[in-house]
């Protein structure tokens, strides 16, 4: 019974020009959306090359330096840009561009490029997520908000109703019919976008992409049908879900996002590197400042090495005392930055409980899941950078360490281009889609809850149809 | 005129007894209340914070005073002259003068570098800002600011309240009714209609987005006024446009199809169009090669790090020349040589963006929401005009503090607690 009333439903929106209509335009403006977003990434992931290749070369033809000053002259990484993040930015539109990496200090990355756009509303960038994600549920509701209420207006549902029809059936025929016909308009779209990333990206990715998007759709349908199926009017169905768009879409992530940024602050920068360079100096505790572990520090070495002074020492011990000092700088900073993580990840665990009312929020996490821009890959790239800075500047006091002896001077320079050379370069393997799938599995879940939920509204609004 | 006014209680009745009428207002005011209520608040803090920066300059730099007071004049001072050159203590933000509606506006100021610090080092590689860390998850999906949410949410609700006000009256055969007894034609009923319309749209955005002026204590009655007349023009342009629908020669359900494709079009696919015309127009240059800029610079002056110290102590015969320059002197001509020969580079920055602005400024009637935001950035005191004069003013502070403490780091002395006290402090830019 469900597939004569889901072809019929079909047939019927498909005659309907609205559908072709404003169909074919989201198609139009997603493809157009994602034609100038994957030009624009294809010339910064260009750029990107380019610079990352300068900059190491700069690096390496540093000429004469003190190791220690060309260490301090740093190096950067940049984030590489998976080919999925042309349709979903993610956070990576609002956290910084390039890492910059240097002896002592760990960084937060810089020139975030929100802060170099253009006045806008603030409404979020015109991106091809936003098209669909945003537009994709105003299309179903404005073509399917008269699914039911339209046949109730014409007395077609008390006639059925007289026949004996199971409202059940019925409303998931409905249902099926308006996700076919939505599905058949935008199917060139999805299927050019589908291929373009199965070929950039991977296929696996795109199929689940892809599967997100018909869960959402799936969803948006439902509910849908349900309201249609709820309300006496068909003009009351579309204020309904026009108010259900508004609200799901732009006021709960927005309201949630801003109460638990409100509720649960981080700290300031000030206060967040003072913290930590209080950490370094005064030692975190039971371990003494950083003096007194340098006096320790300095006796042992003079003891296991039977010397009575330090420019005796058979080794550079600047660069010793370098090595002992970072390792502990290295600490105090894995120290705070993992509880900076761990509290925007508690962020972020509230965010999705608070804006769970929505499915949008949760399909939103899943889209940048897969298009490695969400926080967890961010800090997957930053962890990796920092495990980077560790082991070529420990690499350069390595080198200085053995090929000198006691105290040397600052001003002098005796490193060359064959050890800049020679330092570590920097290589980043982005995660997998397991990595993805893992870290937005909760999404995924709600997504699918969202799904199941709204099907079950929409069947119980099936049995309890009023013609 | 009688007439009219009862035109006027006839349509007021029936918007009154439609309980769609109160639904959406309720809504429109709840949302718009939430975000005044988030606004005005960071607005206060905001304020308040300012307030307590100048406490804690006094405080830093009576701390700084009594660092110095002990040390004896010589390598330990010049490196705690250094170090203090290159410390808070010259950290900045952006001055918000009191007359004006910070709420309006507050959103922008978690977006925009708005506290920047003068110091020894270069600017173009501060990797930490001191102000709050902010979790980019929450800065993507966050409330969008006061006038953005009423240019979101008000023309839907202009448009369900005007949607087919005529359509209707003639689809459910009451057009002719009125056409009938009617001696003066439908149109003062119709202006009595989308009058009201206006009216109750215009007082309902007014009182609910009233607390993000309430809340922050530098708004002024003026600053309402004036955002009081934005919502007026706002309202009225959604009106018109509703109710220019409602008399086209559709259906009723074409027409509301149709204000919501002009609500997506003027909300959404124009301001996108705008911002890509002034990125088309004005492209800012990349963030990415800039890097490659500033490694040349810093590169260079490494090079000729004894050279630069050299011309500087020419340039500046009263310091006596310590030569062979060493760490921090070394490092003070280096970093006043890279600023220099990447000033041109910071410059087209500074003007692509401004040049961006004025063409987004200029064009912004095309999209009336991005009118508002644009006017309520204006009366924060936070749009891109106020901004680039907070640079400008970071940029000349940057300039008096070097010119105060470099030649302490250059004469080998190092500065006394007395030169201490005669600091500049950041006043800001002129304010409007």
């Amino acid at each position: 019974m469900i597939a004569p009333i889901a072809v019929q439903e079909m047939r019927a929106l498909l005659r309907d020009g609205r559908l072709w209509a404003l169909g074919l335009a989201l198609g139009l403006l997603w493809v157009v959306a994602l034609a100038f977003a994957t030009q624009e990434r294809e010339r910064a992931e260009q750029e990107r090359h380019q610079v990352e290749a300068t900059v190491r070369q700069q690096w390496d033809h540093q000429g004469e330096r003190h190791p220690h000053r060309a260490a301090h002259f740093g190096l950067y990484a940049f984030k590489p840009p998976s080919a999925l993040s042309s349709v979903e930015p993610g956070v990576d539109a609002q956290a910084g561009q390039a890492l910059w990496l240097e002896p002592h200090k760990r960084n937060m990355a810089m020139f975030s490029p929100a802060a170099d756009a253009a006045p806008s509303m603030g409404l979020g960038a015109f991106d091809p997520a936003f098209v669909l994600l945003a537009l994709l549920p105003l299309l179903i509701a404005v073509v399917g908000h008269h699914t039911v209420s339209q046949e109730r207006e014409q007395g077609i549902l008390r006639m059925l109703h007289a026949c004996g029809m199971r409202g059940t059936p019925w409303v998931l025929g409905k249902w099926l019919g308006l996700c076919l016909g939505v599905a058949l308009v935008l199917a060139p779209a999805v299927a050019a976008v589908g291929w373009l990333l199965g070929v950039q990206h991977s296929p696996a990715a795109a199929a689940l992409v892809l599967a997100a998007l018909g869960l959402y759709g799936g969803t948006w349908a439902a509910l849908t049908v349900l309201v249609s199926a709820l309300c006496r009017s068909s003009r009351a169905a579309l204020l309904v879900l026009l108010a259900l768009w508004v609200g799901g879409v732009f006021m709960l992530p927005r309201l949630a996002a801003s109460a638990v940024g409100a509720w649960s602050a981080l700290p300031t920068g000030q206060v967040f590197w003072s913290a930590i360079q209080h950490d370094i100096d005064q030692g975190l505790p039971g371990e003494g400042t950083a003096a007194q572990r340098l006096q320790v520090f300095d006796a042992q070495l003079l003891a296991s090495h039977g010397v009575a002074k330090l420019e005796d020492l058979p080794f550079g011990v600047h660069a010793k005392r370098r090595l002992f000092r970072d390792a502990y700088a290295t600490k105090v900073y894995a120290l705070h930055f993992a509880r900076l993580w761990e509290a925007q990840q508690a962020q972020q665990r509230w965010f999705r409980l608070a804006s769970a009312g929505s499915p949008y929020a949760a399909m939103q996490a899943v889209g940048m899941a897969l298009a490695g821009t969400d926080l967890a890959h961010r800090h997957h790239f930053e962890e990796a950078a920092e495990q980077y800075r560790q082991r070529f500047t420990t690499w350069m006091d390595a080198w200085d360490m053995a090929a000198t002896q006691g105290m040397t001077s600052f001003e002098s320079r005796y490193g060359g281009n064959a050890q800049w050379e020679a330092a570590p370069r920097w290589r980043y393997t982005a995660p997998g889609l397991g990595f993805a799938l893992g870290r937005s599995a909760m999404d995924w879940g709600l997504l699918a809850g969202w799904w199941a939920l709204a099907m079950a509204g929409m069947c119980w609004s099936g049995r309890r149809l009023n013609p | 005129m009688k007439l009219h006014i009862h035109h006027w209680k006839a349509e007021g009745l029936r918007l009154r007894r439609q309980p769609l009428t109160w639904w959406a207002l309720g809504s429109l005011c709840l949302v718009l209340l939430v975000t005044a209520v988030f606004a005005g608040h960071d607005a206060r803090a905001w304020r308040l914070s300012a307030e307590q920066y100048s406490a804690l300059w006094h405080e830093r730099l009576e701390a700084a005073v009594q660092r110095l007071h002990a040390m004896p004049s010589g390598p330990a001072r010049v490196t705690a002259t250094y170090q203090l050159g290159r410390s808070d203590l010259a950290s900045t933000r952006m001055p918000v003068a009191a007359g004006l509606g910070l709420g309006l506006g507050v959103q922008r100021l978690d977006v925009l570098p708005v506290r920047l610090k003068a110091s020894l080092d270069s600017p173009h590689v501060q990797a930490r800002d001191p102000g709050p860390l902010r979790n980019p998850l929450l800065v993507e999906a966050g409330l969008p600011g006061v006038p953005a949410m009423v240019a979101l949410v008000l023309p839907l609700v202009a448009l369900v309240l005007c949607a087919g006000l005529r359509q209707e009256d003639q689809e459910q055969g009451r057009a002719g009714l009125l056409r009938v007894q009617s001696t003066q034609g439908l149109a003062p009923l119709w202006v009595a209609a989308l009058g009201w319309r206006l009216l109750v749209l215009w007082v309902a955005a007014c009182a609910a987005t009233l607390p993000c002026l309430l809340l922050d204590p530098g708004a002024t009655a003026a600053v309402g006024l004036q955002w009081a007349g934005a919502l007026a023009l706002f309202c009225a342009v959604w009106v018109v446009l509703g109710g220019l629908l409602s008399c086209a020669p559709v259906s009723g359900a074409v027409a509301m199809l149709a204000a919501l494709g002009l609500w997506v079009a003027l909300s959404f696919g124009v301001p996108a169009g705008l911002a890509m015309a002034a990125h088309a127009q004005a492209p800012l240059p990349s963030r990415l090669v800039s890097i490659v800029a500033i490694r040349d610079a810093q590169h260079a002056s490494e090079d000729n790090e004894q050279g630069l110290a050299e011309a500087w102590y020419d340039e500046h015969p009263e310091v006596p020349a310590q030569l062979p320059a060493v760490w921090p002197a070394s490092f003070v001509v280096r970093v006043l040589d890279q600023d220099l020969a990447l000033e041109p580079m910071a410059r087209a920055f500074r003007e692509r963006r401004a040049q961006q602005a004025a063409l987004l400024s200029r064009w912004s009637w095309l999209s009336p929401g991005l009118a508002l935001v644009l006017h309520g950035e204006r009366l924060a005191g936070t749009d891109a005009e106020a901004h680039a004069s907070y640079l400008a003013a970071v940029q000349a502070y940057e300039q008096a503090w070097r010119d105060a403490l470099v030649p302490h780091v250059m004469d080998g002395r190092g500065m006394d607690a007395e030169q201490l006290r005669q600091l500049p402090r950041f006043t800001g830019p002129v304010l409007r």
